[in-house]
């Protein structure tokens, strides 16, 4: 995965500072990943799909589709740090710069690049006029005599218009040919300049130059100051204090109770509940279930019971209730308990129960 | 219905396979078609099924996606059309061992975990793999573009707000400040100008321009007067780029500009959403950093600091507006009460003296002497109501727990943070005066928004909710409008089609129709007196004043709301 070629950039812009870990970057608090391989594969392998945050690149004016950098839920980030899949790299509050001599080194690899870029496409630029040269010339004989033939009405029809401009034109707006007859000091001044405008700026800097495709990296040019943060493989921590109250173990076991029976989650605010579950990948499957997850002991109402179910159904999906219970309070219940609960039990505290609204006839 | 491979297969099964497609690409073409159709929000699935349903609207795929409108499932179709216009490196640049093109490899697992597949689901797998090729393709594109149309700033250690060195482009007719500086004494002995004033961006502006390919940002460190000299920190066309840095890659923008001058995810997330459908965004004047207030000129720093203060204060309230305007209100009110309660004294002692009304004696209507169903209502009222009386009081944050002037927001995180303005709104960067009070006056804000994070904050309470109302304006009055927010509906007199009728009778010249108006007018004129007072409903539901908020879960960004109406302003008798 490491030697992937990034999009871009040389493939050893960046490498993963412990093998095997996915680099997750931590801005303010939320992982962020960069790069479309590891998005690839954390969405094929892992289950997870993130959200795609970015301004797509070359479509730039919509929301419908955006690009990388991809953010990850809070309890995206934790299972996956959990199960040691990936690790957190607190991106720094200011680019930590690096020492003189490799700006210098940088900047002297970019100058190289660039004048080849550029140099590239002045060939190509000349070797595109030469063709198109040769495409004119291979017209032939027809083709140059009615070209001719053109040029020839064309320079009749100005010289006509020069001569009845001549005549009733005023002298406000004089023609060249006019100019040139009259032996006017200041219309040689005039002629001067205008060649000389031209010649200053290709003098003095190549401004001629095509241009060149100017990448905005999406990773620093300089990885060093990124590889010398130490990443955080535990949490919760500082700076992703995420797993930290009851709620939060709650959502944490739910989700990846469920990512572990194959389900997979999205985002459910707009749906009325914290994920919307999925069978499978999204890109194949619908939702099939909107869930609210009840920490132990917090009553239901009944009326709340009837909204879910009203919610699910509307959106044709169920609804599902996660029950959590405190892992620690599971050992307490557990004793005389049947088997099978038991089991159940084991999987982080979590009962389900799916919801439906229905009605007889 | 909910089968993927129906709607992914219903173009090729068509008889007229292509239409379904040009469709798509025509829709692809336009980038503004996704904005428009992007009312609803901004889950990307949602979204996108919600375009996706417009160009196969005319195939099959019509009722499914009327249906699942809000339905949160990606199509192929879709994603292949934005993989196609995204942006790659141009191949002249495959030097130096760049690839123009990175192939993402779409890991596959668990094959070996499958069954024998029947044929149907191997061609679902199919499907999968496709959309997730389009997905991953979709991906790759590269930020950045032809080198002449990229503007470049730079910033260093020291002002983390992005300094101007090449514009380029209209964007920036709405982005950026301009902050004045004074010169150095030693400067201005070498006869150099009193000040000179640079152009600066905010965190979300250079953040949004970074990671929308329009701006290459420099990094450098403090620079010493020595360097300066010597041409550090200035564009070097012989170095295409800045002498002494080097670019920032957008994961360092994101690292160093969210956080930064209460730029949290959330408010980037909804600046950026509104900025890449064209709006134009500005931060309200209390949440712009002092450092682009601040006015070294010092003819005009007295006069700037006294307007900076009030309005930081109560910005967008007329000065002076404060609480003890309602003193005369309180004041009349406890007339009022002195008065009513005189009064009841006097209707007893005139019920018991001329033994009037005793009908009503005993119960709460006791004393009322008026001759309205109002005035009964007035009557039986004890707790005063409507928006321009006080609230209670609630205690303020202590002003030693607001360090920064961003802390204000932990108290009350729905105060505007943003102004918006349509795309179509008149805005100049010096008419709008970074959001000076006569600056909103010239260019109002179509919108005042503020942005919340939906796990971790509740339902504003009445006195957050007032604390904003106090801030905006008034909500424009006009015409009911189909759709949006809805504006007073002037009471439509009966006169206009009465007169119309008699217009067209008139040309008729019918006789008869002429009693007939006459009778209308005498049963119109009639029905005036006893017809219920009018009530705006589309005004009561829009309210008098209004802000909107950006919900933000795990970067998915809805919009909300809030309108402040009051029955009592409305009151049907």
């Amino acid at each position: 995965m490491a030697d992937l070629p990034k999009n871009g950039e040389s493939s050893t812009s960046i490498s993963t500072p412990k093998e095997g870990l996915i680099p997750l970057y931590l801005v303010n608090g939320v992982a962020t990943v960069w790069d479309a391989q590891v998005a690839a594969t954390l969405h094929c392998i892992h289950n997870i799909s993130g959200l795609r945050a970015g301004t797509l690149p070359g479509v730039s004016q919509q929301n419908g589709f955006l690009g990388l950098p991809l953010t990850l839920m809070k309890e995206e980030t934790a299972s996956l740090v959990q199960q040691g899949i990936a690790h957190l790299i607190p991106l720094p509050s200011f680019p930590t710069l690096p020492t003189a001599d490799d700006i210098s080194q940088h900047t002297a690899k970019r100058i190289e690049r660039i004048r080849k870029l550029e140099q590239h496409a002045r060939e190509l630029e000349e070797e595109r006029q030469k063709l198109s040269s040769q495409a004119f010339e291979k017209g032939g004989e027809k083709a140059r005599a009615k070209r001719e033939a053109r040029a020839r009405a064309k320079a009749e029809k100005e010289k006509e218009q020069k001569l009845r401009d001549g005549l009733f034109g005023d002298d406000t707006t004089p023609t060249p040919s006019i100019q040139e007859s009259s032996t006017d000091i200041n219309t040689h001044v005039k002629l001067e300049v205008t060649v000389t405008t031209p010649a200053t700026p290709s003098g003095s800097i190549p401004k001629d130059s095509p241009g060149h495709f100017l990448t905005i990296p999406s990773h620093p040019p300089i990885p060093s100051s990124i590889k010398s943060i130490q990443p955080i493989t535990s949490i919760p921590h500082p700076l992703f204090p995420f797993p930290s109250t009851p709620r939060d173990q709650a959502l944490l076991d739910v989700f990846t109770t469920l990512q572990k029976r194959g389900y997979r989650m999205g985002l459910g605010p707009r749906f009325g509940g914290e994920y919307l579950i999925y069978p499978g990948d999204y890109l194949r499957y619908h939702a099939h279930f909107t869930s609210q997850v009840i920490v132990q002991d917090e009553p239901i109402k009944p009326s709340e019971l009837v909204a879910w179910g009203r919610l699910g159904t509307g959106t044709k999906k169920a609804g599902l209730l996660c029950c959590w219970t405190d892992a620690g309070m599971n050992t307490k219940l557990r004793e005389g308990r049947e088997n099978e609960e038991e089991k159940e039990e084991e999987e982080g505290g979590v009962e389900f129960y799916s919801l439906e609204w229905a009605n007889f006839g | 219905m909910n089968n993927p491979q129906c709607s992914a297969e219903a173009g090729p099964s068509r008889s007229k396979p292509s239409t379904p497609r040009k469709n798509i690409h025509a829709s692809g073409s336009t980038p503004s078609t996704p904005a428009q159709n992007n009312d609803e929000g901004d889950n990307p699935r949602t979204d996108l099924s919600a375009i996706a349903s417009t160009p196969g609207g005319t195939g099959g795929g019509d009722g499914e996606g009327e249906e699942d409108g809000d339905e949160e499932r990606m199509d192929i179709k879709l994603i292949q059309s934005f993989a196609d216009k995204i942006q790659h490196l141009p191949s002249t640049s495959e030097t130096d061992g760049i690839t123009a093109r990175s192939k993402i490899i779409i890991p596959r697992r668990g094959e070996k975990d499958f069954e024998p597949l029947s044929e149907t689901v191997n061609l679902q797998e199919m499907m999968l793999q496709k959309s997730r090729e389009a997905l991953f393709n979709a991906l790759v594109g590269v930020r950045g573009g032809n080198s002449k149309s990229i503007a470049h700033a730079i910033i260093t250690p020291s002002n983390p707000y992005p300094k101007m060195l090449i514009t380029h482009g209209h964007l920036f007719d709405t982005i950026g400040m301009s902050i004045r500086y004074s010169t150095s004494t030693k400067d201005q002995e070498k006869g150099k100008s009193k000040g000179y004033s640079q152009t600066e961006l905010l965190p979300e502006e250079a953040l949004y321009l970074l990671e929308r390919g329009t701006l290459q940002i420099w990094v450098s460190k403090d620079l010493t007067d020595e360097e300066k000299e010597n041409g550090w920190g200035e564009w070097s066309e012989e170095e295409y780029g800045v002498k002494g840095a080097i670019e920032m890659s957008v994961m360092d923008g994101f690292g160093t500009f969210i956080g930064r001058d209460g730029l949290s995810w959330e408010r980037y997330q909804a600046y950026a959403y509104l900025k890449r459908l064209g709006y134009t965004v500005q931060r309200t004047r209390r949440f712009i950093p002092d450092h682009f207030l601040f006015d070294p000129s010092p003819f005009s720093t007295l006069s700037k600091e006294s307007t900076v203060d009030s309005n930081e204060l109560h910005p967008g309230m007329q000065p002076f507006h404060t609480w003890w305007l309602n003193i005369p209100k309180w004041i009349t009110g406890l007339f009022r009460y002195i008065g009513r309660s005189v009064k009841n004294v006097v209707g007893r002692i005139s019920g018991v003296g001329l033994f009037a009304d005793k009908r009503l004696k005993g119960t709460l209507l006791e004393g009322w002497n008026g001759n309205s169903y109002k005035s009964i209502f007035q009557h039986l009222r004890i707790i005063p109501q409507g928006h321009s009386q006080p609230l209670p009081t609630r205690a303020s944050p202590p002003s030693e727990s607001l360090k920064s002037k961003y802390d204000i927001l932990q108290h009350n995180p729905y105060l505007p943070f943003y102004h918006i303005w349509k795309p179509s709104a008149p805005f100049t960067k010096r008419g709008w005066d970074k959001g000076s009070e006569q600056g909103l006056k010239d260019y109002p804000p179509t919108y005042w928004a503020g942005v919340v994070d939906s796990r971790t904050t509740p339902i504003p309470t009445i006195q957050q909710l007032d604390e904003i109302f106090h801030m905006v304006p008034d909500e424009p009055k006009g015409p009911v409008k189909k759709v949006g927010p809805q504006y007073i509906k002037p009471p439509r007199p009966p006169r206009p089609t009465n007169n119309n009728y008699n217009k067209k009778t008139n040309t008729s010249n019918s006789p008869n129709s002429y009693l007939q108006s006459f009778f209308k007018l005498i049963g119109l004129g009639k029905k005036e007196d006893d017809k219920p007072p009018f009530v705006n409903i589309p005004a009561i539901r829009n309210g008098d004043r209004a802000f909107i908020v950006a919900v933000n879960d795990s970067g998915n960004t809805g919009w909300v709301r809030f309108g402040r109406s009051g029955f009592a302003e409305y009151a049907p008798v």
